[in-house]
């Protein structure tokens, strides 16, 4: 008798923020999820002094000018580019392109240097900015 | 048994690849929506490369046999396994029992007489007749709807035939 090996593989297209943290940290850990760092110019110190994540005291004018709508769609551009390159954990884009992300971007996150980048980790901390702060600015609005 | 094996198809290198036995190297993969349930079909080839070796009464058992059966919009999933050329349509999967296996069909002349065909797999070659065609058979696995991300590796498809000398 010969055993063939077959294995199931199920995904979820459900945002990462509706899952609960042991399901967070399984995709995190599953093989079939893992995301390489594509962008080796960029030391993971200089990564990580782009992201910081923001209180909902150090809410800026711009988010404030946003409307939760605006906030939301962002998020989902930043999932379907995330998605379209699942083996990609940086993807750059050009401000002068995509005004919109880069607004967004620099407007959710502080750096001493324009934001000109979106990581899968600032896709998470966003989504959970946005959760935090825009839907109670959404129904502000 | 030795020679007798499981073979996928790629079609970016147009090359028969071995399924894996056991070390996950290359496992028969199934990708599923969880959110919206998803059912795939993947079609699988039974071949040999002996020039001197028939096989006879072979069968194919997914494991563990107590798949839950049911649809995409039904309870659990399930694994059903489909012999023959063409593709499988809706009705033949639909009437066919989850986790069931494919059973010997005998000689040509044998399986002629089975019904259905598709649940029987054929010998390959007779005394003094080697065969080392690709002997299609289709493989359908469903995730129902609302599945969290998860990876199963624990079924296995096992191929049980006897071997002989042509």
């Amino acid at each position: 008798m010969k055993s063939f090996d077959v294995k199931i593989v199920c995904q979820t297209a459900a945002f990462v923020d509706e899952l609960s943290t042991e399901d967070k940290e399984r995709l995190f850990n599953d093989p079939d999820f893992t995301f390489e760092r594509e962008d080796t110019s960029r030391t993971q110190a200089q990564a990580e002094s782009d992201v910081e994540y923001l209180s909902v005291d150090d809410v800026t004018p711009e988010i404030i000018a946003m409307e939760y709508e605006e906030i939301a769609k962002e998020a989902n551009s930043f999932l379907e580019i995330i998605r379209s390159r699942s083996k990609h954990l940086v993807y750059h884009f050009d401000k002068n392109e995509r005004p919109d992300l880069y607004r967004c971007v620099n407007a959710l996150f502080e750096s001493p240097t324009p934001i000109e980048h979106v990581t899968y980790d600032m896709y998470l901390k966003a989504l959970r900015y946005i959760k935090d702060v825009g839907s109670e600015m959404g129904k502000e609005a | 048994m030795a020679g007798l094996s499981i073979y996928s198809y790629n079609k970016d290198t147009n090359q028969f690849e071995e399924i894996s036995s056991g070390n996950q190297n290359n496992p028969l993969t199934s990708v599923h929506n969880g959110t919206d349930g998803q059912v795939v079909v993947q079609k699988l080839y039974l071949h040999h490369s002996e020039n001197n070796k028939w096989y006879s009464a072979i069968t194919l058992a997914p494991t563990p046999s107590n798949l839950v059966s049911g649809e995409a919009s039904d309870l659990g999933w399930s694994l059903k396994l489909l012999a023959g050329d063409a593709e499988p349509a809706t009705v033949d999967w639909s009437a066919r029992v989850a986790g069931e296996n494919l059973l010997s069909g005998g000689t040509v002349a044998e399986l002629a007489a089975r019904a259905p065909k598709s649940h029987y797999l054929v010998n390959m070659g007779a005394a003094g007749a080697v065969d080392n065609g690709y002997y299609p058979l289709w493989v359908q696995v469903t995730v129902p709807k609302g599945t969290r991300n998860q990876t199963h590796t624990g079924i296995k498809l096992d191929l049980n035939a006897v071997e002989n000398n042509a």
